[in-house]
């Protein structure tokens, strides 16, 4: 979570991604943000992510990032 | 450039494009990319550096792009024109390089739009003027689509397509007025979003202006949709349009686009 966390601070900063439950839904991220944070991801976790990852549900909480990852890690 | 006729074919081309340092323009939906398919309009080219995406329209092409470097193969073909916009904050100095970028490579700045957003929850008069609002129903079609003709550029005005319009008419998205005569006046078209919804055309026709069907509109459209955040984007060169959103309680969110063409 912490890597995470810095991961989201350092794309998009000042955002109280801890608290923030409805990033996307609340137009805290926007849609190019996501394009931006799933490849710190992947770059970052060594995961596989694809389009059809991109949904905005499972950018909307760094819970559900985190979810997102944990799926995809081996 | 090839022609999709499957979203097998053109996910994994996407997916290849998320990584680390890549510039994009692209904040279209799997289901977006699913219409484009299905109506025959996407072409793309992709190489190692990026993928360039063609969406047909009458009489030009929207364009997508992802890229890892600012380059170009040799052979990318071109249709034209090509419409380019390139939306970013202060902050997202990549997308503000690719505009350059573009610029030298034969796409013509025509414009540049600033973002404005309404909180939610905001309610605006409806005003006394004298006409009134309602959601447009599939009769109002040939109606709306000679208003959205009449007053925006075919090159740039982000037209609906005629199965967009029915979709947005039967989805209750299209507000208008209607004039005395019983004539449609003028609409405002929106593409709802999650948690928001975008104003994408407001026109008034010219015999009716200035009698508050701008208001009317506003007002009915963010009842319509629940008074849920609001946002336009505004030319720069509009100020009668940003002056009337300002006043309505709408205020800049930091994104601005530019607009470029490749003739």
């Amino acid at each position: 979570m912490e890597q995470l966390l810095r991961i989201l601070n350092e794309t998009c900063p000042g955002i109280d991604f801890e608290n923030e439950t409805a990033l996307i839904d609340d137009g805290i991220l926007e849609s190019l943000d996501i394009v931006t944070i799933v490849g710190e991801i992947i770059d970052e976790f060594g995961v596989e992510l694809n389009v059809d990852d991109l949904l905005p549900e499972n950018f909307n909480s760094v819970q559900a990032m985190m979810a997102l990852i944990d799926s995809r890690r081996g | 450039m090839r022609q999709i006729t499957r979203y097998e074919e053109l996910a994994p081309l996407l997916s290849a494009q998320l990584g680390r340092g890549v510039v994009t323009n692209a904040a279209l939906t799997a289901e977006d990319w699913r219409r484009e398919i299905a109506a025959g309009t996407l072409r793309c080219q992709s190489w190692a550096g990026g993928l360039v995406l063609l969406r047909r329209r009458e009489g030009r092409s929207l364009m997508n792009f992802y890229l890892r470097e600012l380059s170009l193969p040799d052979d990318l073909a071109w249709d034209s024109p090509v419409v380019l916009e390139i939306a970013a904050r202060p902050r997202d100095e990549g997308l503000l390089r690719a505009a350059d970028f573009w610029r030298g490579q034969g796409f013509e700045e025509l414009y540049r739009r600033e973002r404005l957003v309404l909180p939610k929850d905001t309610k605006v008069p409806a005003g006394d003027g004298p006409l009134t609002a309602r959601v447009a129903e599939m009769a109002d079609a040939e109606a709306v689509r000679t208003l959205l003709q009449d007053n925006f550029d075919p090159l740039t005005g982000c037209l609906p397509t005629a199965e967009e319009l029915e979709r947005d008419l039967a989805s209750g998205n299209v507000v208008c007025v209607d004039g005395p005569d019983g004539r449609t006046a003028g609409l405002l078209h929106i593409t709802p979003g999650r948690g928001s919804t975008q104003l994408r055309h407001l026109a008034v026709g010219k015999p009716f202006r200035r009698q508050g069907g701008a208001q009317a509109l506003l007002a009915r459209y963010l009842e319509r949709t629940g008074f849920v955040r609001s946002l336009v984007w505004v030319r720069t060169d509009n100020e009668p349009g940003r002056r009337f959103y300002v006043k309505n309680g709408y205020a800049p969110d930091g994104w601005s686009s530019t607009v470029l063409c490749r003739p």
